[in-house]
Formats: C-alpha cells, sequence, structure tokens
C-alpha cells in the first residue's frame, strides 16, 4: 500500500466525517454516515493485515483527537483510545469477512463499512461507558448511543455502496491488486 | 547480543493495551494528551471547511437564505431596538455606578461590556454527539474562550466559545442536547419599543434546551403574567454565569405559551425557538464579540466597537 496516497484520501475522508456527513444524517439525531470506516473497510478488502491495523490505528487516533467528549461540567476533554480501537476492531472484523465477499463489488465495501462502523460503535460505547463511571462525562445512555451506531451504520452502507465504488478508481494509485484471479486472492 | 525485534502480532497487542490505557485512564493523567487536537484539527480545516460549506448549502436550515430582505429589515430594527436599550442600560449603569462607587472604587462601568466583533466566521466541523461546532478562527485571530458566537443576520447567539486552538475554535451552541440540564437566565422584552418605563414590566425566566432545538421555561410562568406574553416577543439573556458580551443577546422569540404537564390553572410554560433556526449547526457565517481588554490591541480582520 502506498501511505502517502492513503493519507490524502483519508485526511479527505475525515474532512468529509467533520464537515460533510451531517448532511446525510436522518433528523436530528446524532447517527450519520462514516466516511472513515468505508475508506477503512476498502483498505482491509484489500490490502494485508498489517496494513489494515496501521490504517485503522491511525485513522482512529486523528478521529479521537477531534471528536471531543463532553463533561458535565460543561467542559471537554480529548480522550485517545476508544475510535482508535473501534476502528481497529471494526476493520480487522471486515478484513476476517472479505472471504466472504466478492471484492470488486461496490456492494462488498458498503456491507463491510456497516459492519465495521456498528462494531466501532460497540467500541466507543463500551469504552466511554466505562469511563463514565468514574469521570463526569456528559454521554447519552448505551441503548441510545447503540441505536444512534446502528441508524448510522444503515446510512454508512447506503454511502458506501457510490463512496466504494469512487474508491475503486483508486485502486492502483493506492497499491492495491489490479488484474487477474485478485478478485479471489486474499493478499 | 543484539535483542529480537518484537514480532507483528506483539506490536499490535502493545499498541492496544497502550490504548486501552489511554482511553481507561482518569482525565486527569490524559488531559496533556489534549495539546494533539489543536495541531490536527489545523491540518484538517483545509477540507472540512469545504466540505462543511457544502452540507451546509444542501441542507441549509429553514431561516437562512430565504426572505433576505425581510430579514435585513428585521435585523436593523433590533439593532436599533438593541443600541436602544443600550442606551438606557448604560445609563442606568451610570446613574447607579455613581451611587456604588463610594463602596467599591476602580470598577470601569463599561469594561465588561467593550466588544471586538470578527466577521466572515464559517463552520469547519459538526460533533453532534458533543453539540459543538468547529469555526475557522482560533488564537491567531484574537479569539478567547468566552467569546460569543453570534448570527450575522438576526444577532442571535449561537454559543460561547469553549475551546481555543491556534486556527480553529470550538463553540458549544446553546440549543445542544447535552445541555438540556443547564439553565440560563434570561428577560422576556416587551413587545413595545424599550423605554424606561416598558424596561420595568420585563418578565425574567430561567429556560434551558428542550432537545429539539427550542428552549422551554424551567420553572413555570405565574398565568396573569403569561396572559400578557404573546408569540414573537424577543427573549434575552440575562445571566451572571454567561460572558458580559453575550449580556442582552437575543437567544429566541417565544413560539408559544403552554399549559404546564398538570395543566395547572395558574401555571404556564413558554416555549420558545431560536430566530435564525431550529438547528444552529447549520449557520453558514458568524460574528464573534470578542471580549476586549483596556489597552489591548484589536485582533487580525476586526473592527473595534
Amino acid at each position: 500500500m502506498r501511505w502517502l496516497i492513503f493519507a490524502i484520501i483519508a485526511w479527505f475522508c475525515i474532512g468529509l466525517e467533520l464537515g460533510f456527513a451531517d448532511a446525510l444524517q436522518i433528523g436530528n439525531g446524532t447517527a450519520q454516515p462514516s466516511f472513515v470506516m468505508i475508506l477503512l473497510a476498502f483498505v482491509a478488502l484489500w490490502t494485508t493485515t498489517g496494513h489494515v491495523v496501521a490504517a485503522s490505528l491511525i485513522c482512529g487516533l486523528v478521529l479521537d483527537l477531534v471528536f471531543v467528549v463532553p463533561l458535565r461540567t460543561g467542559d471537554t476533554i480529548v480522550v485517545l483510545g476508544p475510535h482508535a480501537l473501534g476502528c481497529l476492531l471494526g476493520s480487522y472484523t471486515a478484513r476476517t469477512m472479505r472471504g466472504l465477499m466478492f471484492r470488486r463489488g461496490a456492494l462488498a465495501v458498503g456491507f463491510l463499512a456497516m459492519v465495521a462502523t456498528f462494531v466501532s460503535c460497540v467500541v466507543v460505547t463500551a469504552c466511554l461507558r466505562i469511563r463514565g463511571f468514574y469521570e463526569p462525562l456528559d454521554i447519552p445512555s448505551a441503548s441510545s448511543s447503540l441505536f444512534a451506531g446502528l441508524i448510522a451504520s444503515l446510512i454508512t452502507f447506503g454511502v458506501g455502496i457510490p463512496f466504494g465504488w469512487l474508491l475503486g478508481a483508486l485502486r492502483k494509485p493506492l497499491g492495491f491488486p489490479q488484474t487477474g484471479r485478485s478478485a479471489f486472492r486474499m493478499p | 547480543m543484539a535483542q529480537a525485534a518484537m514480532s507483528p502480532r506483539m506490536r499490535t497487542t502493545v499498541a492496544v493495551l497502550l490504548l486501552i490505557a489511554l482511553a481507561l485512564a482518569p482525565t486527569r493523567f490524559t488531559r496533556w494528551l489534549g495539546f494533539l487536537r489543536d495541531p490536527t484539527m489545523t491540518i484538517i480545516a483545509p477540507i472540512s471547511g469545504p466540505a462543511s460549506a457544502l452540507s451546509i448549502a444542501l441542507r441549509r436550515g429553514s431561516g437562512g437564505g430565504t426572505h433576505e430582505e425581510l430579514e435585513l429589515e428585521e435585523a436593523r430594527s433590533e439593532l436599533h431596538q438593541y443600541r436602544d436599550l443600550y442606551n438606557k442600560a448604560i445609563d442606568r449603569v451610570n446613574e447607579l455606578e455613581s451611587l456604588v462607587t463610594e463602596l467599591q472604587r476602580g470598577i470601569h462601568p463599561l469594561g465588561g461590556y467593550r466588544f471586538t466583533p470578527l466577521e466572515a466566521t464559517a463552520r469547519v466541523a459538526r460533533d453532534s454527539a458533543a453539540g459543538t461546532i468547529e469555526i475557522n478562527r482560533g488564537r491567531h485571530h484574537g479569539v478567547k474562550s468566552g467569546t460569543v458566537a453570534l448570527t450575522r443576520r438576526t444577532q442571535q447567539i449561537i454559543g460561547v466559545v469553549s475551546r481555543v486552538g491556534l486556527m480553529t475554535s470550538t463553540i458549544d451552541v446553546v440549543t445542544q442536547k447535552r445541555a438540556e440540564t443547564r439553565l440560563i437566565r434570561a428577560v422576556v422584552m416587551p413587545r413595545d419599543p424599550v423605554d424606561p418605563s416598558s424596561l420595568r414590566s420585563i418578565v425574567n425566566c430561567q429556560i434551558k434546551a428542550a432537545g429539539d432545538g427550542s428552549f422551554i421555561t424551567e420553572l413555570t410562568i405565574p398565568a396573569d403574567v403569561a396572559a400578557g406574553i404573546t408569540p414573537g416577543q424577543e427573549v434575552r439573556i440575562k445571566d451572571d454565569q454567561w460572558p458580559a458580551t453575550a449580556q442582552m443577546s437575543l437567544i429566541g422569540r417565544v413560539v408559544r405559551v403552554e399549559e404546564t404537564a398538570d395543566k395547572h390553572p395558574l401555571h404556564r410554560h413558554l416555549r420558545i425557538k431560536p430566530d435564525f433556526d431550529s438547528d444552529l449547526t447549520r449557520v453558514s457565517s458568524m460574528i464573534l464579540h470578542i471580549p476586549v481588554d483596556d489597552g489591548a490591541a484589536a485582533p487580525e480582520g476586526a473592527t473595534q466597537e
């Protein structure tokens, strides 16, 4: 995988997640698609486990830095870890499931992104709920967080299909396999 | 003998354990990591800013770009009303100040109300879970913690800057869901032009975010007082817990007078909605009122008021 190209695409996806995702949210809730998870699901389809782990940790740490956690005191804090662990487990799940997918289909990216988004949401919710036992975190209940995560994963599925198709055009610049039987051969 | 390098599996395990420790460590041990957010936002803002502008253009709020001339008229009218009120209030402050000078020396009566407006500020990111938005103005532009953000057209309060980075800042939006438990002391302004006699008929109330983009009074209003309140009346902040530059800023308008849950005949609630839009996080531009210290230079791109 070419890391410079990945960094540029990840920068673009994180920008979309921060600025554009709310245009695709349903209603007034917090459920919105995750462009980063779509990218990670795409990466998980086409590269080695080591690269998937590294990419997940990088993207997750950036998400941890940009999404602050509110406190009941009115302040906000940066918590490093929840998104990084969530992205790691989510993309690893996608990496494990890719053998069941036809990798060249955009549907595969959307489906794996959906699964990865929900897994990531579960991990983030668990981390913050545990931390909430001894910190005055101002976070919604676990049930509402998971429900929002479920809706977010469904939206991610819908967005992931066209976005995954666009990412498919970047396989060559990213250094992913292009020809022959590579759609079925796992790197 | 050279030490054997860690295997990839071991490296991943170490990274995961480290992240678990960071995720669960109490804030007093990890607060210092917050400094990393500033450069990260500076790097991401150039792409999240245009993405945010596109998002706002696609899903513009109901009060955003329609009936521009009417809104301009309304804003001008409000500006005159606010200046009128401001002058009256300053006059009253001056009167009171002459009384308390003997007791409290050295307090400038206008010190807390001086501000520098900073325009052309745009949203670059939105965190719906935290109820915050990021804007493309930071310490470099003179923004300080406690700076008040207002909509450009209607001077509607959006929120207060809670975190200042070098090039970006974080605003806590007043209508955010997590603010449901926070009370704001406010006043319902009379419908007629403000004069000293009408100032005495201002209704004080405590409001809180209702979670749907509106506000509702926390304590009930007596029914006879509520009978004199009609939809459309302005509600302004009058709360010592808020920055001085936020005092008397518009927080919304009364949209209806509601019955209490137990349908008490003597008590009423007020439902208040922001003047701009129910979703203040979709505002495309805003004005920051940066508090001014005496003798401080005006920030870059700002005009002294």
